[in-house]
């Protein structure tokens, strides 16, 4: 169904929003408003949700992947905004670097204490905590659906 | 010993893994795609399954969503190194939303996907 909505907002473009739904158009307004919840500290030393992202890269990944190209594989962006990414990370002294045991080309990250004191406070963890709450069945609906809602939007 | 379903489409990972796995005396079957998956799943119970994500023009996810029933006794773990269309950092939201118990990047050291059937074999399905 999103595959024939994209294709007739190419041909149309987006419909007024007094045409969309009204319930649709709400559910669509609570899934924007909960997002921008998540990441709601203002102040100048807040961490950006990529440098979120980031860090939580480096503390799943094996060491073979906790590259500034890993990271760039895993954001699905080149290796000039993941290299700056790292260095905001660096210099925060959030993760450290070493040189690559496999390949001395390459440098390994992982994360510092101060990276995963941090993380454990990481924003994610309160939708995660609220969403325990939900029971099995509405769970794998809201997987499938955001899911369904994700992949519509990103082609 | 585990019984262990690897759902994978290329062959050199699927012979490393194996070759890893089957080095610790675990029982290895193998599926290419997702029709041979569905039907080993269909006959015989495994104690974990290790599934790709890019199965050639199929998604291994997409799978899993499409066929949940058919592992809820078995733990999967996801493998992925990247592919088309999405990225790796939301094919691995997809995983963890989906129940995997762990996701693995490519490429990974051996003991990572030994540490991973460890604790998939703790989590207490299968």
């Amino acid at each position: 169904m999103l595959h024939a909505i994209n294709e007739h907002m190419k041909k149309n473009g987006a419909p007024p929003l007094a045409q969309a739904d009204r319930r649709t158009r709400g559910l669509a307004l609570l899934l924007e408003q909960t997002a921008r919840l998540i990441y709601d500290e203002k102040h100048p030393q807040a961490l950006h949700a990529v440098q979120w992202s980031a860090l939580r890269f480096f503390d799943r990944a094996g060491e073979q992947t906790r590259t500034v190209a890993g990271l760039a594989k895993y954001l699905g962006v080149t290796s000039g905004p993941a290299s700056r990414t790292t260095s905001s990370l660096l210099k925060r002294e959030l993760v450290s670097v070493k040189p690559s045991p496999s390949d001395s080309r390459s440098r390994v990250y992982e994360l510092t204490k101060a990276g995963r004191d941090i993380l454990a406070e990481d924003p994610i963890q309160r939708v995660a905590f609220l969403l325990t709450e939900l029971p099995e069945e509405d769970l794998s609906v809201l997987a499938r659906t955001l899911d369904k809602i994700y992949s519509g939007l990103d082609t | 010993m585990a019984k262990i379903l690897l759902i994978e489409d290329d062959k050199a990972v699927a012979d490393s893994l194996s070759f890893v796995l089957q080095r610790k005396n675990h029982e290895i079957t193998h599926a290419t795609n997702t029709i041979s998956a569905k039907h080993e799943l269909g006959s015989k119970s495994f104690d974990c399954a290790f599934i790709d994500v890019w199965l050639g023009e199929e998604d291994g996810l997409e799978f899993l969503a499409d066929n949940g029933e058919l592992f809820s006794e078995t733990p999967f773990i996801v493998i992925s190194g990247g592919g088309p269309g999405r990225t790796l950092e939301n094919v691995t939201a997809r995983a963890d939303a989906y129940g995997a118990v762990r996701m693995l990047f490519k490429p990974f050291e051996d003991t990572e996907l030994l540490d991973a059937l460890s604790l998939a074999l703790e989590s207490g399905k299968g």
